[in-house]
């Protein structure tokens, strides 16, 4: 076997984050490659380096021993590098076939104008279609009234339209119901069979030892180490992910606990959410556990009024609480802190202090207008209580590090005095000081008698951090379990 | 930073419009131009522009546009012609004109908020209704001299300080207040940058879009009583592309187009520059039809200035995240 | 591999449904008014609508707008009615309405890509330009006595009613039909206003293609321009002022998605024939401008509804969950 391609110090800053850091990665000719890290590990970024989407700060690229630099998309397709990826990439208003030759669609020229030729691509499509078996995607069908996994089959004939020998999966199985995943893996295998090298990135364990020839761990932006898929063990591969052991990143208080303080029966939403029930006491950190687009966030947007159209019975503080709008949850002390720091979280062209004061406006305002000096009192309070690094609350939030982002945000959310706070993936992207950070404020919440549930995929952080952990999946609750019950194995079992 | 970047855009502005009046001042004869009357009357002949620009900078704050104010205004002003002439009553008039640019702004407001079209399509398709409403109500709508609402709009506080001007020095104080020191004025920045973040922050932002429209559509019932009460006359045509002069005002005021950044001050030293601009060119004889293409020009480097400005200041936020990151 | 009947996918789509109420509203058009008499001059305006509509097609379909496609085709029509008048042969004459066309169009494009300001404020501002730059040239007003050849050349008939600027525009129809079927920038077009991510992930140079596009449509306006003042004895360049009105509708009423990404050359004839009887319907109904107005204000706002809400959504059933009103 031979390296067909080879990375490696590679550098990539987006501002405020460093996303990789002298990462190296090597693809030999014909293997199933895995990556795998936690996320934000910088997975997708290192894909996205890959096939030219961004550009490297530094660091060299190599095909078949030849240097190569690829600036744009095109030029990775041009040396037959292909992604599926992981939001989808199709144009939902055009076909198929529009959609398999998009941008290098085949010409014949008529009378010296170039026509595209409607016959090769048909045929091409044929034989692509014909080798990865899909009998049941019409070519004129809209991307739009396709299924996921259809759209995905799609998304692979198109990466074979630029006869791609090397195909990069970016969490292909994330949306796939458990028989189209098993459809997938066969379509892997006739690839492979055809000599097709393949990176396959997933955080699924099970996946990655059936199908995976060799696995790289990433972590925190930096390669960890390479190895046969023969010679490591799951529980080798999650410390290498997690890079340290459980528990002494996470300085959980123990707390007595005390009344229950929301109490949530039979949640159900149409479509997302089956039958959900649980409790949060006083000063008890309830995790809540599950792969991405189980149902975690929706559960909470539900909670805050900020889904609608959900059926539950739903006890707070001791009465009865359905909120109308979110302002109704922020009123009664139910806040919510979103996974999306920068679409759902901050303003992050405005300050601190306007950001901070951002959901509680109306309370330190006289009439409707604000009162500066009541502003500049609490603000100044929550910087101080947590520490946020920066030359003052008038500072643009862009500017300062995701950490103290996450921190601004965290004080947006105390700032409304909860009595219940969630908080969804409180630590994404942001680095390890600033991660330990945000646990010891988590922490010091609890122990001054703050509920907070907290949804997270770092299963370290969940189990590290929580004194309960529920667990979700497809919209259903699957388990719950105690401190002294917890392990890594369980929640996972429950969760996939 | 932000905040001095903001000064000194309003100082560019106030040393352009000093420079303006000195350029005119001695190009006109006579020194006509520094004469107090004619310096003031600048303002208030278009004080009724300057009037719509105020909400309208509130609503491209919000990375929004409205197309129909032009119509909106001429439709109210109709409205008024109709009640008055009808009841003889300019309290009646004036209430029915308000009410009336409510309503239109409130048409405009719930379709943006209730639907997922842009405001600039919502007002491009309510400005053809605004139309037909002047063509519905029909005429042209003139009054001589001794009417009330001529008097006080041609008049003037101690024989120099026009009432027009006084209005628009109100209406820009109360602006002004709502934007620097109240929450609407902090929202509409906020929803400007991100429309997302300010609903996951419990604030219903749809309606804050909605308001803004309703009060749009009142401030340009109010201009159209002033721009009757000193022209002395409304017809079909008098909306036509007026929606281009205020989006010229609040442009060249410093807000972005892209929502978030800009200030009602910037609008009021923009509406002064303007002001002079018209007088100015009608003193030294030149046609409307200069000062439209010179409008169109302004218009046009404000965009690129203040796009080439924004792209500035941003690739140099980026550099401190990178140092502040490095640290 | 399967594939559609091409005759019934075509009556079960929006052409094909909108076609079907063109040809009912004709009949009862013709047989309630004197339409008939008139034929001539009703084909003469659906040409120039036809090709008007495609150039606001193909920057509709990127997410853009060009709200100076009326005014410019007066500026246009001076250009070339000196022109002719000066004994300059037609072709030569097109190809110089086409360049005036591409200049015009190139300035919205450019400050497009380059500063990213919305077309829709630029070509705003391109309106006031249009109208006020008459005077800076010479010659400026009314072009008259256009020599009546000329003007016979315009309004030359094939079989009696047929203008033959509509096989003219027929003929540019059908090659959009093929450019937007069998190019790559025809597929680029469709990429890019579908998504501009998901194209620059294709490889698709985004700017190239907005630019070029709006190039194309500049294009168009030249040769719609030469369409709507050949067979005219004197070009008054006020006269196209608010052709906009009918070409926008026209794209939007087409199918053309205003987010982008959707809109066939095909849906461009059915709406100009709908437009253009719309508007004969309120002349020769005798409804007015009143009516119009509406007409058109009330189709902008329900064609755009349409087009950003799915149909089944109409009916009751969300397609999409609201989510705090957040995409």
């Amino acid at each position: 076997m031979s390296t067909i391609l080879k990375l490696e110090h590679i550098y990539k800053s987006f501002p405020g984050v460093k996303a990789l850091d002298d990462m190296q990665i090597e693809l030999e000719q014909g293997e199933m490659h895995a990556v795998c890290g936690e996320n934000g590990a910088g997975k997708s970024t290192l894909m996205k380096v890959i096939t030219g989407v961004y550009k490297a700060d530094n660091g060299n690229m190599y095909l078949n021993g030849e240097k190569i630099t690829v600036k744009e998309p095109n030029d990775a397709y041009g040396k037959g590098i292909a992604i599926i990826f992981q939001e989808t990439s199709l144009f939902k208003d055009l076909t198929v076939l529009e959609n398999m030759f998009m941008g290098h669609e085949p010409v014949k020229s008529i009378c010296g104008i170039k026509n595209l030729d409607y016959a090769a691509m048909y045929k091409k499509a044929d034989e692509i279609f014909e080798f990865l078996g899909i009998t049941d995607i019409s070519y004129d069908e809209k991307i739009d009234n396709l299924g996921v996994a259809a759209k995905q089959m799609v998304e692979i004939a198109k990466a074979l339209t630029y006869d791609a020998n090397i195909l990069i999966f970016d969490e292909p199985t994330a949306a796939l119901t458990n028989k189209e995943v098993r459809s997938l893996f066969e379509t892997i295998a006739r690839l492979k069979k055809q000599g097709i090298s393949m990176l396959y990135i997933s955080h699924r364990m099970e996946e990655i030892f059936e199908i995976a020839d060799r696995v790289t761990v990433i972590r925190d932006g930096s390669y960890v180490r390479t190895a046969n898929i023969g010679e490591v063990t799951e529980q080798q591969l999650i410390a290498w992910m997690v890079g340290r052991e459980m528990g002494d990143l996470y300085p959980k208080v123990e707390v007595e606990l005390g009344e229950p303080v929301l109490k949530v029966k039979n949640l159900n939403k149409p479509g997302l959410l089956e039958d959900i029930s649980f409790e949060v006491r006083k000063g008890e950190i309830l995790g809540f556990a599950g792969l991405a687009g189980a149902g975690r966030t929706e559960i909470a947007e539900c909670l805050c009024g900020l889904m609608k159209h959900y059926s539950a019975d739903i006890e707070f503080m001791g009465k009865s609480f359905k909120a109308k709008s979110y302002r109704d949850a922020i009123k009664e002390g139910l806040i919510y802190v979103s996974e999306d720091r920068k679409k759902y979280g901050l303003v992050v062209p405005m300050s601190i202090k306007e950001n901070m004061t951002m959901s509680i406006l109306y309370r330190i305002s006289k009439g409707s207008f604000i009162d500066f000096a009541e502003e500049d009192k609490t603000v100044e309070k929550y910087m101080k209580d947590l520490g946020v690094k920066a030359p003052d609350k008038d500072f643009v939030v862009d500017n300062l590090s995701g950490g103290n982002q996450q921190k601004v945000l965290v004080a947006k959310a105390l700032c409304a005095n909860p009595s219940l706070l969630i908080l969804d993936e409180p630590t994404r992207g942001v680095d390890v000081g600033a991660k330990a950070e945000i646990h010891r404020i988590v922490s010091n919440l609890a122990k001054e008698g703050l509920s907070i549930i907290m949804i997270s995929s770092d299963m370290p952080e969940l189990l590290g951090m929580s004194d309960r952990v529920v667990v979700i999946k497809n919209g259903k609750k699957t388990g719950e379990l105690e401190r002294k019950d917890f392990s890594q194995e369980q929640v996972l079992e429950m969760a996939l | 930073m932000k905040k001095k970047l903001h000064i000194s855009n309003n100082m560019i502005l106030f040393v352009i419009l000093i420079l303006l009046i000195i350029l005119f001042g001695v190009l006109i004869p006579d020194g006509i131009f520094f004469n107090p009357s004619v310096l003031i009357g600048t303002t208030s002949d278009i004080a009724y522009l300057g009037i719509m620009a105020l909400p309208m900078t509130f609503i491209i704050l919000t990375a929004g546009i409205d197309l129909s104010v032009g119509f909106l205004m001429t439709a109210s002003a109709m409205v008024f012609s109709k009640v008055f002439t009808m009841t003889e009553s300019l309290t009646v008039g004036i209430i029915a004109a308000l009410a009336a640019g409510m309503l239109f702004g409130f048409l405009n407001g719930i379709l943006v908020a209730k639907t997922k079209i842009h405001s600039w399509l919502v007002s491009l398709g309510t400005m053809y209704i605004f139309q037909s409403v002047t063509w519905f109500i029909g005429g042209s709508h003139s009054y001589a001299p001794g009417n009330a609402l001529i008097d006080f709009g041609t008049g003037k506080i101690a024989g120099i300080i026009p009432n027009q001007l006084i209005i628009l020095l109100i209406c820009f104080l109360i602006f002004e207040l709502l934007d620097t020191k109240s929450t609407l004025g902090r929202y509409l920045h906020a929803i400007g940058h991100n429309e997302s973040a300010v609903i996951y922050s419990g604030v219903n932002a749809k309606m804050i879009q909605c308001l803004i429209f309703v009060m749009m559509g009142v401030m340009c019932a109010l201009a159209g009583l002033m721009f009757l009460g000193k022209s002395w006359e409304v017809n079909q045509t008098t909306g036509l592309n007026m929606n281009i002069e205020v989006i010229t005002l609040v442009v060249l005021g410093g807000t972005s187009v892209a929502g978030g950044v800009g200030s009602v001050r910037g609008t009021f030293i923009a509406t002064l520059i303007i002001g002079v601009l018209k007088k100015g060119l009608a003193l030294m004889g030149m046609s409307g039809d200069v000062y439209n293409f010179i409008l169109g020009a302004v218009l046009i480097v404000a965009l690129i200035a203040f796009a080439y400005l924004e792209v500035r200041k941003r690739l140099a936020s980026r550099e401190m995240a990178v140092k502040n990151m490095n640290e | 591999m399967k594939k559609k009947n091409p005759i019934i996918s075509f009556f079960t789509s929006r052409e094909g449904i909108l076609a079907i109420f063109v040809v009912l509203f004709f009949v009862v058009l013709t047989a309630t008014s004197n339409l008939g008499s008139d034929m001539y001059s009703f084909l003469k305006d659906i040409s120039y609508m036809i090709v008007g509509g495609l150039a606001l097609m193909l920057v509709i379909m990127l997410g853009e707008i060009d709200i100076s496609s009326g005014t410019v085709l007066g500026l246009i029509g001076f250009f070339t009615g000196n022109l002719l008048k000066m004994g300059v042969p037609i072709p030569i004459v097109v190809l110089v309405a086409m360049a005036v066309g591409i200049v015009n169009s190139a300035v919205i494009g450019f400050i497009n890509v380059k500063f990213k300001v919305p077309s829709m404020v630029v070509s705003l501002a391109m309106v006031k330009l249009h109208i006020g730059i008459f005077p800076l040239l010479p010659n400026a007003g009314w072009v008259s006595n256009i020599p009546k050849e000329i003007t016979a050349i315009g309004n030359t008939r094939i079989a009696g009613v047929v203008p033959a600027i509509l096989i003219f525009s027929l003929i540019i129809l059908v090659f959009f039909i093929w450019f937007m079927k069998y190019t790559r920038f025809g597929k680029k077009i469709y990429a890019v206003g579908g998504s501009k991510d998901s194209a620059k992930l294709a490889g698709v140079n985004t700017n190239k293609v907005v630019f070029k596009t709006f190039l194309l449509s500049g294009a168009l306006l030249g040769i719609t321009s030469i369409m709507y003042w050949l067979p005219a004895s004197q070009v008054q360049p006020s006269g196209t002022n608010g052709l906009e009105m009918y070409f926008i509708p026209i794209a939007v009423v087409s199918g053309v998605s205003i987010l982008g990404g959707t809109g066939r050359p095909i849906g461009i004839l059915v709406s100009a024939v709908l437009i253009a009887m719309l508007q004969r319907a309120c002349i020769l109904w005798g409804l007015g401008n009143s009516w119009l107005y509406l007409t058109y204000g009330v189709v902008v706002l329900v064609a755009v509804y349409s087009s950003v809400t799915e149909f089944s959504s109409i009916f009751g059933k969300k397609a999409k969950e609201y989510k705090g009103g957040a995409e």
